[in-house]
């Protein structure tokens, strides 16, 4: 936080900027109010800007990254003006294509639109690379069918561990047999470099990822947003019950066909490891973190419930039509992934009935413990709310979904006395997280769901928890108690929590016990360093 | 002190370790089209060109383990003069295939010298610009289009502040805060890279 109030600022606004606004400025660190009063003034006030510009770098740097880019602005870099064009979009550099020519074996019979052949599949053209490879569109020759397959980065293929782990993971990969799963068609891990092959999904024109679908067409409609999101936790599911956690669930991840509203995870079992490669040693986050879970983000063991929480930023994409944590830095987004609460999708989207800010919530849950149970349980929960979309009087919304008895307002005040009721009643806070894990886990066996055997099972926080049930509505009626949406409830009221602390601008230290001291552990220098 | 700057062992230590592919792929970005670029500016086809990537690439990932990241000289320095050898090399394979020559002392390494820079200040040059354009892709990916449009077409193309303001349909003093901030992450980023 800077250390520069608002009675305080009014003189600065006077006469010139604080040392201290200048850096907010660059850090981003300023209230929105702040900043807008700072961005004023530095537009009629040239000595702020130019202490601003030699603040962000040295005057040489300004002149010699001048010189560089227009330098390539006459040439290749042409496209960094179109910023209208996705960064991704933009081919990279012929490199990439450069070592595919190198490992292509060309005949003079092989045309020019085709690089060469490898083994019986001809090799087309890039259409993706990432740090451990590159994906290729081709066509298998033998089988006349298209095809992409993707290749092992030519450094690593010499490397036999690399080599060992791309098969392993191959055929973990292949392992998984599921309509929503990007089948595999074959694995040749002897070869130079090894390689797998897909099935060629989507086309240039149609796109191929539901990323491509998002940027072109904005935000989906709820039927075809939930009929998505049910295939992809389908797809989860099948994975998770052989063991294997996707890690990287993301629009771009998610490939559509073509005129058929079936989609396939990509990239299985490789997300593990590409992983390596997303925080580098000193501590930057390489790729995009904005699907990522809170506990991926802070550098914390992934499992399959993180996998949920990424199905969630994807459902929110698709409706909103953005990921559900943007901000200018990854390290930013990181952040907020981590104890930023999502903004509600109803907000963004008015037109979207309320139920689906709970159903997102459900998969959103900051702590693994408290999220929707499994990939299953998501995936009927979604089927069932398609259904009810398609026809609301037939098939209802599932019970779970529907508006909760208390702090239906969700207003500040109801949130703070439940916690305070909480803390009285329950001690702490953490004591409550530290018996939800036990609770989640009794719920995924099935009939332990009733509250009877609950609150036998743990009697503190049993009780403790109904007892601000009751506090807090007293005026109940329905008697059944909803225990799958208290982990919302108590992400509601974590959230409340977060905003109150925001508004009064209270010291971090002080709120800290509360949630703060778990993400503790956000991605620290040489977390990936083996 | 060497006249370059000091390879830190951090990147180097790290690319020892052959699964870890965030190293080699923050390598391979920087140094690939680096290598690249020298040879098709000595005017290798560019089939010659990624062979020489690529047999420089080889040569990195056998020795790397011999490279003794606490040894004077720095790592860049190394892989500029094994930059070169492979060209040299390549230069002579071609010249022993188009039109064999015999008794000349090296003419191939006078080609491999550009006539303005010695070999590794024109490699160190080209190493700096690459910096720059992977600032520039990375930033892009990851800050508001905004952001960098107000960047670019004020710091780069000149433009005034307050054209760009109203095109992006911002206030003028968010294209100065919005440039400044990205000059700074471009800083930033050089400073971490360069250091490695």
């Amino acid at each position: 936080m800077v250390a520069v109030n608002r009675s305080s600022w009014g003189k600065a606004y006077q006469s010139h900027c604080d040392e201290d606004v200048l850096k907010g400025l660059l850090d981003e660190s300023l209230s929105a109010e702040m900043q807008a009063v700072a961005e004023d003034h530095l537009a009629v006030c040239a000595p702020c800007r130019d202490r601003l510009e030699t603040l962000a770098a040295a005057p040489a740097l300004w002149t010699e990254t001048r010189s560089i880019f227009e330098a390539d602005e006459s040439t290749r870099h042409a496209t960094a003006t179109l910023y209208a064009v996705r960064p991704e979009q933009i081919p990279s550099d012929d490199t990439t294509t450069s070592w595919l020519r190198a490992i292509v074996q060309r005949s003079p019979e092989d045309d020019s639109r085709s690089l060469g052949h490898i083994d019986r599949y001809r090799i087309d053209s890039v259409i993706g690379s990432g740090g451990m490879g590159v994906v290729a569109a081709g066509f298998d020759e033998q089988l006349a069918r298209p095809v992409a397959i993707k290749f092992l980065a030519p450094h690593l293929a010499g490397l036999a561990p690399a080599r060992r782990r791309f098969a392993r993971e191959a055929r973990a990969a292949a392992a998984i047999v599921h309509p929503a799963i990007m089948p595999i068609y074959s694995v040749s891990e002897n070869s130079h470099p090894p390689y797998l092959v897909m099935p060629l999904v989507g086309s240039v024109t149609a796109g191929r990822s539901l990323q491509q679908r998002i940027d072109r067409e904005g935000p989906l409609d709820l039927e075809a947003a939930l009929g998505i999101a049910a295939q992809v936790a389908e797809g989860l599911a099948a994975a998770h019950e052989r063991g294997v956690v996707h890690r990287d669930i993301k629009p771009g991840n998610i490939l559509m066909e073509e005129n058929s509203p079936r989609v396939l995870i990509g990239d299985f079992g490789l997300a593990r490891a590409i992983d390596d490669a997303t925080v580098t040693v000193s501590g930057m986050v390489a790729g995009t973190p904005q699907y990522m879970s809170p506990e991926q983000a802070a550098g914390e063991a992934v499992r399959a419930a993180s996998d949920l929480f990424s199905l969630g930023s994807v459902l929110y994409a698709m409706l909103t039509g953005r990921p559900p944590f943007v901000a200018d830095s990854p390290i930013a987004v990181l952040r907020k992934v981590i104890d930023t609460p999502v903004q509600p999708v109803v907000d963004r989207v008015e037109s979207l009935p309320p139920w689906v800010d709970r159903l997102v919530r459900l998969l959103m849950v900051k702590d693994p413990n408290a999220r929707i149970v499994s990939a299953a349980e998501a995936a009927q929960l979604l089927r069932e709310t398609e259904a009810h979309v398609r026809n609301p009087s037939r098939y209802p919304l599932p019970d779970r979904l529907g508006p909760p008895h208390r702090l239906k307002t969700k207003s500040t005040i109801t949130a703070m006395i439940a916690a305070i009721a909480l803390l009285m009643v329950g001690g702490s806070l953490p004591l409550l997280r530290q018996q939800t894990p036990q609770g989640s886990d009794d719920r995924s066996t099935p009939g332990v769901d009733s509250p009877e055997t609950l609150s036998t099972g743990q009697t503190s926080s049993g009780s403790s928890v109904t007892a601000i049930e009751r506090s807090a509505a007293p005026i109940e009626t329905d008697v059944s108690w909803h225990w799958d949406a208290l982990p919302v409830e108590l992400q509601q009221i974590r959230d409340s929590l977060h905003e109150l602390e925001r508004d009064l601008n209270l010291d971090t230290v002080g709120f800290e016990s509360i949630d703060d001291r778990r993400h503790r552990g956000q991605p620290a220098s040489g977390t990936a360093a083996q | 002190m060497s006249a370059f700057p000091i390879t830190r062992p951090s990147l180097l230590l790290r690319l020892r370790d052959r699964e870890n592919h965030g190293a080699w792929s923050e390598f391979l970005e920087i140094y690939e089209p680096v290598i690249y670029r020298l040879a098709r500016r000595r005017q290798l086809q560019d089939a010659d060109a990624r062979e020489i990537v690529q047999e420089v690439l080889l040569r990195v990932a056998a020795a790397i383990d011999r490279f003794d990241p606490e040894a004077s000289g720095s790592f860049r320095g190394w892989l500029s003069q094994t930059t070169r050898r492979v060209v040299v090399d390549r230069f002579r394979r071609l010249a022993a295939t188009a039109c064999p020559v015999g008794g000349q002392s090296d003419p191939f390494a006078e080609v491999a010298d550009g006539s303005e820079n010695p070999f590794e200040v024109e490699f160190d040059l080209e190493h700096r610009r690459q910096l720059f354009r992977c600032a520039a892709e990375h930033l892009q990916r990851e800050l508001s289009a905004t952001s960098w449009t107000a960047f670019w077409r004020t710091a780069v193309q000149g433009h005034p502040a307050r054209v760009v303001a109203s095109q992006l349909g911002i206030s003028e003093g968010a294209v100065y805060v919005a440039r400044c901030r990205v000059l700074k992450r471009i800083r930033e980023f050089i400073e971490l890279r360069e250091a490695e």
